[in-house]
């Protein structure tokens, strides 16, 4: 993968995908829409304040040289410009993980910080023994089996405006038009499967407690499985912003906002300082593949014979297994804002 | 109007186009006739049918097969007899029957159609080909057809073997540009004549103005008479010495496909034409209007959620800078992608339509 001459005209250099090629073979290639990217563009070193006036603000950013296309779909695109239908926005809500103690959504803190832990199989789950580990520690999820009680419930993506300046608070409304009513879901599918969150029913509704698997849209050449999910699909993944109603009882005070001056952020768990968007909610689910043997563990994996133990809950530790570190990648459709969720599943041996 | 990152085609957006691209394929003769290694990259096959020409050698992972060679004789030849010292000849005749009916076809008995010289298959007796040289070229070197009118093929046919190319004649498709034959099941198909003669040898002027071969275009196949090098019409060779130790083929019949192809290789002098590539184009254009793209979801474009282009202002224009293109299908899976050579800047005081072929 070179750079492209960018010594003369303006080039165009245009590939098919290995996923286009698979699809031709397969007879189902049928393209129906584009989108512009940018990835290559670092927006750092765009200078509003050159010493030299306008012209040389993108001076540098024009000068970047761009590599030349690839096939894997997976890598490419990244990020894409997006069309609003005002100019005058000056802030765009982000996505990023709700790390936050009291909703049920916290992180791992210990061996894989900042991630969550997918235990593979029930074997896992129970530590080798025939007893159910009652409660499980923050970041720890169960990649089978259904339960109450844990300290981590589900994995929480919020979206806002993560600033406070220029009067702008958690109690401010979104703009309607910057709020993401459907993400795009992506992860491995030999490894993963996505559910969304349900009650101890099995309803939505009410305080999380068991999960319903979600059908992919497509699985790549690569093996990347793609979810669209969206507000009022029927399932519980996506809350509008506040205001709209609750999907899921996870401890959040999003009711009446700007009329509860009581309310901080700290207090309701929000993920940002600034005006509040949507909720995207998930969990996940190892696959057959993973749960039926180890040999992707061997594969892909790392082995861990001692000496990083793993306190999953209780008195239970994981001393000696194998782990695969993969991503969750969440893109919001409306602003094209994308955050890669670090996942570590982990087996017993 | 929503906030996206994607933008539907419309009718408008999208159109098909056909482009024929022409390559020339030159063949020089020292990959076939000795200098070039010439053991190494000729395959021989144990059912000695036909020779494979490589252009380098065959062994090696990076050779490509460019062309075979063979002959037969129809049936109905004089070679096709059971005299003494007539040999492989079920296999020859095998070989033109192949070739005969795949390139000429069946009358209308249900027989295999001899190759007829003028092509127009009036004469059913006189002007035929009943002994050919075939020269099969490979789809790599061919593409989808050979240009017509682009073909010629250099032959040294001076009677002495080792001299072989201080005399020669220039086989090319003169005049099929314009008087292709479009009578044969195998597509479109032209004659080849001897563009020049070599005074001095012995019959000079016999091969001028007469056909001496068929090209078949879009199969990539010349045949060629079997009197090409002078041996085909008397007991006598008068021309010239078609195996490497000097001895003269009676009527083409007493050497084996093996021994007369190498014979034949080390006459040829080379072979050029231009090949065909008929590519098919879908041309999407990519139109950004002026209120579309102006943002953009880089990571690096927000700083603390605000848009670092913008300075502190928010009345200042949004800009985004494109460098790559992505086509998709209707479920968002990214099918083909284009890249641009600089980045391109848009904000909402411009357009860009970008154009992007896709060739199949």
């Amino acid at each position: 993968m070179a750079f492209l001459d960018n010594s003369g005209d303006i080039i165009l250099d245009a590939v098919l995908t290995d996923a286009g090629r698979q699809r031709m073979a397969r007879g189902n290639f049928k393209i129906t829409k584009f989108a512009f990217g940018d990835e290559e563009i670092n927006y750092g070193i765009f200078n509003s304040s050159h010493p030299s006036g306008s012209a040389f603000y993108d001076l540098e950013v024009m000068q970047t040289p761009i590599l030349e296309a690839f096939t894997n779909n997976t890598s490419l695109m990244k990020s894409k410009l997006v069309t609003m239908s005002r100019n005058n926005i000056l802030y765009l809500p982000m996505l990023k993980l709700n790390d936050t103690t009291d909703l049920g959504t916290k992180t791992d803190s210990s061996t894989f910080s900042g991630g969550y832990i997918v235990l593979a199989d029930t074997n896992t789950e129970r530590n080798g023994t025939n007893e159910d580990i009652q409660t499980y520690n923050y970041g720890i999820l169960r990649g089978v089996r259904n339960k109450t009680g844990d300290k981590t419930t589900h994995i929480a993506v919020d979206q806002g405006i993560n600033n406070s300046s220029n009067g702008l608070s958690f109690k401010s409304e979104l703009s309607d038009d910057l709020v993401e009513t459907a993400f795009l879901i992506r992860c491995d599918h030999r490894l993963l499967q996505i559910h969304y969150v349900a009650n101890t029913n099995g309803d939505i509704g009410g305080h999380p407690g068991a999960s319903i698997r979600h059908i992919n849209q497509f699985v790549d050449d690569d093996g990347i499985a793609s979810y669209y999910v969206a507000l009022g699909d029927g399932t519980s993944f996506v809350e509008g912003k506040p205001g709209q109603p609750k999907r899921i009882d996870d401890g959040r005070q999003r009711e009446n906002l700007e009329n509860n001056p009581a309310v901080l952020a700290a207090t309701i768990g929000e993920a940002f300082e600034g005006p509040l968007g949507s909720i995207l909610r998930l969990y996940p689910r190892t696959s057959m593949h993973v749960r039926q043997g180890s040999s992707l563990f061997d594969e892909i994996g790392t082995t861990v014979a001692s000496g990083t133990d793993i306190a999953i809950g209780g008195a239970a530790t994981l001393s000696a297994y194998k782990y695969i570190d993969t991503l969750i990648n969440v893109v919001g459709v409306t602003t094209g804002y994308s955050i890669d969720i670090p996942i570590r599943i982990v087996r017993k041996t | 109007m929503a906030n996206t990152f994607f933008k539907s085609f419309a009718e408008s957006d999208r159109t098909s186009s056909r482009t024929l691209l022409h390559e020339v394929i030159p063949i020089t003769g020292t990959i076939v006739t000795g200098t070039y290694n010439h053991e190494n990259n000729i395959k021989t096959f144990s059912h000695g049918m036909f020779k494979s020409i490589y252009d380098y050698p065959y062994l090696s992972s990076s050779a490509n097969h460019i062309f075979d060679i063979s002959f037969g004789h129809a049936a109905t030849s004089p070679r096709s007899g059971s005299s003494a010292g007539h040999i492989q000849v079920a296999k020859k005749i095998n070989m033109y029957n192949q070739m005969a009916q795949v390139l000429a076809g069946f009358d209308t008995g249900s027989n295999v159609r001899l190759f007829d010289k003028d092509g127009n298959f009036t004469n059913t007796t006189k002007d035929k080909y009943t002994e050919a040289w075939f020269l099969t070229f490979s789809r790599l070197l061919v593409k989808d057809e050979i240009k017509k009118g682009s073909f010629s093929m250099a032959v040294g046919n001076a009677k002495d073997y080792t001299n072989a190319h201080t005399a020669s004649y220039t086989l090319t498709d003169s005049g099929a540009s314009t008087n292709v034959k479009i009578n044969s099941p195998a597509g479109e198909y032209g004659l080849l004549y001897t563009s020049s003669v070599d005074a001095s040898a012995s019959g000079a002027g016999k091969h001028y103005g007469t056909p001496q071969g068929l090209l078949y275009y879009q199969a990539g196949v010349a045949v060629l008479t079997g009197s090409l090098l002078g041996v085909a019409t008397g007991a006598t060779n008068t021309q010239a010495e078609l195996t490497s130790t000097g001895k003269v083929f009676d009527e083409l019949a007493t050497g084996s496909i093996n021994n007369m192809v190498d014979a034949f290789t080390h006459r040829i002098c080379n072979i050029q034409f231009n090949n065909t590539t008929e590519l098919n184009s879908t041309i999407y254009f990519c139109r950004a209007n002026h209120h579309e793209f102006n943002y953009s979801s880089n990571p690096t474009y927000l700083n603390a959620s605000k848009i670092v282009v913008k300075g502190d202002d928010n009345l200042t224009p949004p800009r985004s800078y494109v460098t790559t293109v992505g086509l998709y299908s209707a479920d968002n899976e990214l099918l083909a992608v284009a890249k641009l050579s600089e980045p391109l800047r848009k904000d909402p005081t411009n357009e860009l339509t970008l154009r992007v072929r896709l060739d199949y």
